[in-house]
């Protein structure tokens, strides 16, 4: 063994602990972070279990009698039932809409041949431009004149309609990493265009149609403005919006609140918990990586 | 491109889209429908009508009011809540559109129903309400509610034509806690209903509080309104009820920048600098601000003669309240800028209800009358004092109804206010939309060191620009 | 069935079979792209349209609709309150990128160099934060801000040495950090996310050929990883930009702008003119600002996007 062996033994063990080091320290740092970002939800979700009086004079403390019923109240009595089922509906009847509108559009604009089909293309996705937010008054206006004010119909067009530019980019992204032989194949064998988009195209980009759903799922549940700006009744608000008015119903009561505030935060949070891997893998693919 | 090929496949993808496509359509159409059923607006459907959703008792009224009217008449009501924020908003959303409600809660002046009035979005009731129901209604509580047709300035206006009823007439004064009162070791007597505290003495009483340990002035501002109120009692002090209201629709000389005003309200500025209220003011939610003022933390609480309802919703039951606990006296005024202060009371009319055009269109006119006629009824008005403890605007029903201590507070602060030589109202009520807002924002600033003149100048301008623009 | 029936079915089936191949191409495509189309512009490309013609006009929403040409575009010079929005958007977004940047990329690193088994549970973590209904999110944060019974102040009181009791939303001159700060606590996890999804995507072989070559370790990061991680780094910078801008959540539901527009922001105020003044030809005015303002966030991020692509040529 020569000296510089012996030296690049050496140097290697110390870079080892060196970077033992900085491992544990680099895992110190980050519970800490985590501390800090879960402390408050901690906090919060302890209080949900109080009584008001006992928020307001006791902040700190655990609860003296832990009060579940906050939360069969809010659900019940606040009519975060309606608001609960009402967003489900939403949600779930846009997404589905979404998924496919987009999908087939995809489709087309992968295996046919049309006119102006790059104009078309270019003229969709160009609306990633537009800061939906900006809409506000056109679209109340326009929803107005459709006699759509207070339906769920208004919000589903709307979302289907904002989902239009990503949906098509990411899916068409993906649609296109999938080898035309297989299409070809297919067609010889006798298939339909549907039968090769739904047997073929939609099985193979099912991972990436997935982290769509998902996206569109936390955008769409948690989505605010548009609700208070179409929906002024009590049976057709969705979760945001029935959020804002059971605070302005319930304003000393914060348990009611925050019972109902988790409720409402949980069905997002259990998706990504579940499907984390999907949401970051169509995060990275929309931003042309991975 | 791949060639395509056609042939018998053509059936199954015409199949498939027409499937897709009705599908797609069926689904929309199903939200469609199911609204269709709820929210449905053709005549002989149920009446929509809007409130505000404030717990308690009031709110409990209200529905049972709607129940009865519904047994009695068979007419369906549907409630339309929003939380007091969002309420404005909301409505102003839906009134120019096809889900306006036949009736709703609303506010006077030219900022609330002016607006209504001039957008031609709520109808005269005059020959067309009861008028039996009509003559009972106190004085005050109508003249609050004329305007001529058209016109958002004419609010008030001896020919103006009834544009809604409302339900009740609340004071404003300044709450105050005895338990406080007395530790601090302030003679109750000197300030128990006195409307002729001046500005000195109140700050000395602000002082002695102080000293005690307590916070002499709890406000909770974050909705904006509730320092608002205090506002407007200083600058009714300092140039009187009608003085505010002829700057506030451009018809007199003077102006809010005149020095009087200058002074009042530097003074209200440095009840905050002295902390005399509470630091917080801007941060502290009105709820939270009538819990420690409740909760013995502070000694007096402006509010409106609503303030039981707010009382009933932190105190247990078996706890003290008005008048054993909680009373009131007026506001303090300025014996050197404007002597008649002290013989000036503040009151409103409170829980308008107009019908709506949109109530006309849909053929709702007669039966939206009825409800309102039947909000204004006997039995109800009688129900909206006793259970509700809210300031009727009949005079003639206070008698029938057995009075509890709450109820004589809330009569006599009534009876002060009318038998009052002049009453002023909340100046969001009084000024346009935009000094509104300029006002709102400019008491915040108030609190946080922006001086008098400047926030003065700033809602004079906006005043000004504003009845340029009408 | 009649000869004459039959020859006509043949005409017929021998007419349609000329007609559908192309017919039936066209409507195969309209079925394919047609419902996007249609919804994309019904309900996003008229809207657009829509809202720069009634940026030109005033109009309440009911009654009279009358074209005043650019007189809101010059009654924004004037308006205070919207320059102070646009001012604290900048700042949000100042603010914002400073962790969801550099912070952000730091703590990426540090879940990229902690234990593989714990890598898992901290990706988790830094997750759920972003999927929390913002609405929510603002009313718990209001919560712990409430100055007599939230939980930092009560924290504070119980410190040693610290008399200070910050009305953490009531202050107007640090209102809109205590809502920044929110925006922090639900975003920093997931751009930390966002980088080691990029980090874990870097070419292992660059990095180890750097090594041989004697690159040092802040040369390996600063020549090697770094320009691998550009496109992140754009998607980080225009992520937090726009979404900067087009903020509303928070805002609204903690102080609607309040106390005295200090935590006023373009959303709000757009929300304000339109259904609280019901100016909404003004409030469209604003629109078609805050959409020039992404539009231009846009441009840059598509001209950093350019540049990366001629550099990524280079590696």
């Amino acid at each position: 063994m020569s000296v510089d062996d012996r030296y690049d033994g050496i140097k290697s063990v110390r870079s080892a602990v060196k970077s033992e080091f900085g491992r544990v320290g680099s895992t110190l740092v980050l519970f800490l972070l985590v501390g800090f970002l879960y402390f408050p939800i901690g906090i919060f979700l302890i209080s949900t279990f109080k009584s008001g009086a006992e928020i307001r004079r006791d902040p700190m403390s655990l609860p003296s009698e832990w009060q579940y019923e906050n939360y069969i109240l809010a659900w019940t009595e606040g009519n975060i039932q309606t608001y609960f089922l009402n967003s489900v509906f939403v949600v779930a009847l846009s997404l589905i809409l979404i998924t496919v509108i987009a999908c087939l559009a995809a489709y087309a604009f992968v295996q046919f041949d049309f006119r102006a089909k790059t104009m078309l293309l270019i003229f969709i996705v160009a609306g990633l431009m537009i800061p939906t937010q900006v809409l506000i008054v056109p679209l109340f206006t326009l929803m107005n004149f459709l006699n759509l004010l207070n339906t769920f119909a208004s919000l589903i067009i709307t979302y289907v309609a904002f989902a239009m530019p990503f949906s098509i980019f990411l899916i068409r992204q993906f649609f296109i990493g999938i080898p035309d032989s297989y299409a070809e194949a297919a067609r010889l064998d006798g298939a339909s265009e549907l039968q090769i988009f739904y047997r073929v195209y939609v099985p193979l980009s099912a991972p990436a149609l997935a982290a769509l759903a998902i996206y569109q799922f936390v955008f769409l549940w948690n989505e605010f403005l548009y609700v208070i700006t179409f929906i002024s009744r009590d049976d057709t608000r969705t979760l945001p919006a029935g959020l804002l008015a059971f605070q302005g119903r319930y304003t000393d009561d914060w348990p009611l609140l925050f019972a109902a505030i988790v409720i409402a935060v949980l069905p997002t949070v259990i998706f990504i918990a579940i499907f984390q891997r999907y949401f970051i893998r169509g995060i990275t693919m929309g931003m042309g990586k991975g | 491109m791949p060639n395509h090929k056609g042939g018998s496949q053509w059936l199954n993808r015409r199949g498939y889209l027409s499937l897709a496509g009705s599908a797609g359509i069926a689904g929309l159409a199903g939200c469609l429908g199911d609204d269709d059923d709820t929210n449905d607006n053709g005549a002989g459907m149920a009446l929509e009508w809007w409130n505000i959703w404030t717990g308690g008792a009031i709110h409990d009224v209200s529905e049972e009011i709607a129940t009865a009217f519904t047994e009695d008449t068979g007419i369906e009501v549907e409630f339309g809540r929003f939380g007091l924020g969002d309420y404005r908003p909301q409505l102003r959303n839906a009134l120019g559109t096809d889900v306006a409600p036949d009736t709703f809660f609303t506010w006077p002046g030219p900022d609330r129903m002016g607006r209504e009035v001039a957008a031609d979005q709520v109808i005269s009731l005059e020959d067309r309400f009861d008028s039996s129901i009509l003559d009972n209604i106190s004085e005050p509580a109508k003249q609050r509610v004329r305007f001529e047709p058209d016109d958002q300035l004419s609010w008030g206006s001896e020919d103006g034509e009834i544009f809604g009823i409302p339900l009740t007439t609340p004071t404003i004064q300044w709450w105050y806690n005895r338990d406080v009162i007395d530790d601090a070791g302030i003679e109750e007597g000197r300030i128990h209903h006195a409307g002729d505290v001046g500005w000195d003495e109140f700050t000395d009483i602000c002082e002695q509080i102080k000293e005690a340990g307590y916070t002499p002035i709890q406000i909770g501002n974050t909705a904006q309104w509730p320092a608002q109120l205090p506002f407007t009692d200083i600058m009714a002090k300092a140039g009187g009820g009608d003085l505010l209201k002829e700057i506030a629709f451009g018809e007199a000389d003077a102006a809010f920048t005149d020095d009087n005003f200058v002074e009042a309200v530097s003074s209200f500025q440095e009840l905050h600098e002295e902390e005399y209220i509470n630091r917080d003011i801007n941060a502290l939610s009105n709820d939270d601000a009538i819990s420690i003022f409740y909760d013995d933390g502070a000694a007096f609480f402006p509010m409106g003669s609503w303030v039981n309802s707010m009382i009933e919703g932190v105190k247990e039951e078996d706890e003290p309240g008005i008048p054993e606990k909680i009373d009131y006296m007026w506001a303090p005024f300025f014996p050197d800028l404007y002597d008649e202060g002290a013989e000036e009371r503040f009151l409103m009319a409170d829980y308008v209800h107009p019908v709506s055009q949109a109530a006309v269109d849909r053929g709702h006119e007669d039966s939206t009358i009825e409800l309102v006629e039947y909000m204004c009824s006997e039995g109800l008005m009688e129900k909206f004092l006793e259970d509700g403890d809210q300031p009727i605007s009949r005079p003639d029903l206070w008698d029938n109804v057995d009075q509890t201590p709450v109820h004589e507070t809330v009569g006599e602060s009534l009876n002060q206010a009318v038998e009052a030589d002049n009453t002023y109202d909340p100046l969001d009520l009084t000024l346009l939309p935009a000094p509104v807002e300029v006002m709102y924002a400019g008491i915040q600033e108030l609190f946080d060191g922006t001086p008098a003149e400047e926030m003065l100048q700033n809602l004079q301008d906006s005043v000004d620009e504003s009845l340029e623009e009408v | 069935m009649s000869i004459h029936e039959k020859f006509v079915t043949l005409v017929q089936l021998r007419i349609s079979k000329i007609l559908t191949d192309s017919i039936r191409k066209k409507l195969r495509t309209v079925g394919f792209v047609g419902p996007a189309t249609f919804f994309y512009i019904a309900f996003f490309v008229v809207p657009t349209v829509a809202l720069f013609g009634l940026s030109l006009f005033r109009y309440s929403g009911i009654g009279e609709i009358e074209f005043v040409g650019l007189q809101h575009y010059q009654a924004f010079f004037g308006d205070t309150i919207a320059h102070r929005a646009i001012w604290h958007n900048l700042q949000i977004a100042l603010i914002s990128f400073i962790f969801n940047f550099f912070v952000a990329l730091g703590l990426a690193f540090m879940v990229k160099k902690s234990y593989d088994r714990l890598r898992q549970f901290f990706q988790t973590a830094l997750l759920l934060p972003m999927a929390m209904m913002p609405v929510a999110v603002a009313f718990a944060w209001m919560y712990l801000y409430n100055p007599s019974y939230g939980f930092f102040n009560a924290t504070l009181e119980i410190l040693p040495y610290i008399e200070s009791q910050p009305i953490w939303l009531g202050d107007p001159s640090i209102a809109l950090y205590a809502i920044i700060i929110v925006g922090i606590w639900q975003w920093i996890g997931f751009n930390t996310i966002i980088w080691l999804a990029g980090l874990t995507s870097v070419d292992e072989s660059l990095i180890e050929a750097a090594r041989i070559d004697g690159a040092g370790k802040i040369q390996t990061v600063r020549y090697v990883v770094l320009p691998q991680l550009k496109p992140i780094a754009i998607f980080v910078f225009i992520f937090t930009f726009i979404g900067s801008f087009r903020t509303f959540e928070y805002y609204w539901v903690m102080t609607r702008g309040g106390p005295a527009h200090a935590t006023e922001v373009m959303v709000t105020w757009i929300y304000k003119s339109a259904f609280d003044q019901s100016m909404l030809g003004y409030a469209a005015m604003l629109s078609v600002l805050l959409f020039f303002i992404t539009f231009i966030l846009a441009i840059v991020n598509y001209k950093l996007g350019e540049k990366t692509g001629s550099q990524g040529a280079k590696l």
